[in-house]
């Protein structure tokens, strides 16, 4: 079985977010009352993750 | 607020889905393809907007709402990591379902099990965990608009009594409402009514959430800025992270495999017209994901933060509703009815389809297509009228079945990342993984909390078990034959299609 090197990259991504998507908040920002802390965090790393996406299926498609 | 303008509202909300639904029909072909899937025939923007609708249930503005007016920004972590992985999930997987459900003519998600297994009953045991877990949930999606609509007006109806429980009227009123709906939108045409159907919702429940998250940051905070400075002022321990590490696992934990494990999203993984079309349904989804869930939980934090007090955090979104113009809470009142039913429907025709193909098939393989589709929809009556008794015997049980239908779905979690990623893995792991898992994960549910080994949810251990007895029973039996030619050919067509 052939798995491309951009699929293996995603899984490593998604271990990679699983990991700080829990432990930032528990050890870093926890214990800022601020939107800046965990609430932008979580949002940016969400912005991120689309960012991700949005590169890895732009050339969906275009060897066809 | 008044019964009349609520029942009018609605009632223009039902004709214009029934209007929708009777358009899609007119697109009605032949098959079960065509049924189930729309002929694998959506566009990039109704696949993204079906899959919004239907994975955004009316927890969204009423639970996740309450959830962080209650309990703060944990909420927000625990949405947007769903999201995350939503995301991730689909990149990886999207493309291998659909290249699998266009070479392999596959339906359901069970059914590329089944495929991939070589066994009917791998298929079989998917289906069956997927329909006791997913009935209950069901119903809770009735339970929560009849609640709603109770909890909205202030009239009082005549109770009756329901096999020795008494039952509001109104309740019931609300219940066969979406059960109307939901029949509708899913007998009509099948996927191409509920997809539509579920486009339009989508809309409603953007634009409605918008307008609601305006006007209370400038109606009661006078503008976005001062209500972070108030919020950060007067309520700053909302915005501090202190969930349970074992609680924010395991409420995350089924959330973020969600998109694998929940047949009536994975499913839409079949329907686009096109590479094209995929790219669209991922990339709209993740911006719908990411501003309905910005909104919702600003609307939690907002609720703090105009001073609503409730002992019932679900309440906290009802109570704000009897704050702005009646006009606007009408709107908001109707996109949570269009966030419930889109995803009662799809959950129903979904569940119908599993029925008809993993289960009736698999049991009389000679059944004519037409036969299938016929009996897939006496099936979606059947499930509507479940739902119905269920939603009216107000179950205490009900609640805890319904909590545990994402846990209990993640029992599948290992089996279907190996059909596509793990040539090793066999029909045995598979089949001895789920049957184990799916009652131990359960019967953890209903024993509740004080059973819960170590403190940590009934999610976490689900996983752990499934995943060591899939790993050391495939790697002690003998992968099907055609499990390696199975994963080729979709990796095979993967590459063909530019996706790899």
């Amino acid at each position: 079985m052939h798995i491309t090197m951009k699929t293996k990259t995603l899984w490593i991504i998604a271990v990679f977010m699983a990991v700080i998507s829990v432990v930032i908040p528990y050890t870093i920002l926890g214990d800022i009352p601020r939107f800046r802390a965990s609430y932008l965090f979580w949002t940016a790393l969400t912005i991120l993750t689309i960012l991700i996406g949005y590169l890895h299926i732009r050339d969906w498609g275009r060897s066809r | 607020m008044r019964l009349i303008y609520i029942a009018l509202a609605l009632a223009l909300w039902f004709v214009i889905g029934v209007v929708i639904a009777h358009f899609a029909r007119k697109h009605l072909g032949k098959g079960m393809p065509e049924f189930f899937l729309a002929n694998r025939k959506l566009s990039g923007f109704i696949s993204a907007m079906t899959y919004s609708a239907t994975t955004f249930s009316a927890f969204m503005m009423v639970g996740l709402v309450g959830l962080t007016y209650d309990t703060g920004v944990g909420a927000v972590g625990f949405e947007m990591i769903y999201i995350i992985f939503t995301i991730l999930l689909l990149l990886i997987f999207a493309p291998r379902f659909w290249v699998a459900g266009k070479k392999f003519d596959i339906i359901t998600p069970p059914e590329l099990l089944t495929k991939r297994y070589d066994s009917k009953w791998v298929g079989m045991v998917a289906s069956i965990i997927c329909l006791a877990m997913l009935i209950p949930y069901a119903s809770v999606q009735m339970m929560g608009i009849g609640y709603l609509l109770e909890g909205m007006t202030s009239v009082s109806f005549p109770t009756f009594s329901f096999f020795g429980y008494s039952v509001s009227s109104l309740y019931l009123i609300g219940i066969l409402l979406v059960a109307g709906y939901s029949a509708v939108s899913s007998l009509w045409a099948g996927m191409r009514s509920v997809s539509w159907t579920d486009a339009f919702q989508a809309l409603v429940m953007i634009i409605a959430s918008v307008t609601l998250l305006i006007f209370v940051l400038y109606h009661f905070f006078g503008g976005p800025f001062a209500f972070a400075t108030e919020m950060t002022a007067d309520y700053s321990h909302l915005l501090e992270f202190d969930w349970d590490l074992s609680m924010f696992v395991g409420m995350t934990l089924p959330w973020a495999f969600f998109a694998l494990t929940n047949p009536q999203v994975s499913q839409r993984m079949f329907v686009t017209d096109s590479v094209k079309g995929m790219k669209k349904m991922i990339l709209y989804f993740s911006l719908f994901a990411l501003i309905y869930t910005v909104i919702t939980t600003l609307l939690g934090f907002s609720a703090a933060g105009i001073g609503i007090e409730v002992a019932d955090p679900d309440s906290a979104m009802p109570v704000l509703l009897g704050k702005v113009p009646v006009l606007l809470a009408l709107v908001v009142f109707v996109s949570i009815f269009a966030a419930a039913t889109s995803t009662l429907s799809s959950v129903v025709l979904t569940l119908s389809s599993l029925g008809s193909r993993d289960l009736v098939k698999n049991v009389k393989p000679n059944i004519s297509e037409k036969m299938e589709v016929y009996s897939g929809k006496i099936i979606i009556i059947l499930i509507i009228i479940a739902c119905i008794i269920f939603a009216n015997l107000r179950l205490d049980l009900i609640a805890v079945l319904s909590s545990m239908a994402s846990g209990g779905l993640l029992v599948m979690a290992p089996t279907i990342i190996g059909s596509l990623f793990w040539k090793r893995s066999t029909t045995e792991g598979a089949l001895i993984s789920m049957i184990i898992g799916g009652p131990f994960t359960a019967a953890l549910y209903i024993a509740g909390e004080a059973y819960y080994p170590l403190g940590w949810w009934p999610s976490f251990w689900g996983l752990i078990i499934t995943t060591i007895i899939f790993v050391v029973v495939s790697l002690l039996t003998e992968p099907p034959e055609k499990a390696e030619k199975f994963v080729e050919e979709v990796e095979k067509g993967v590459e063909e299609y530019g996706m790899s």
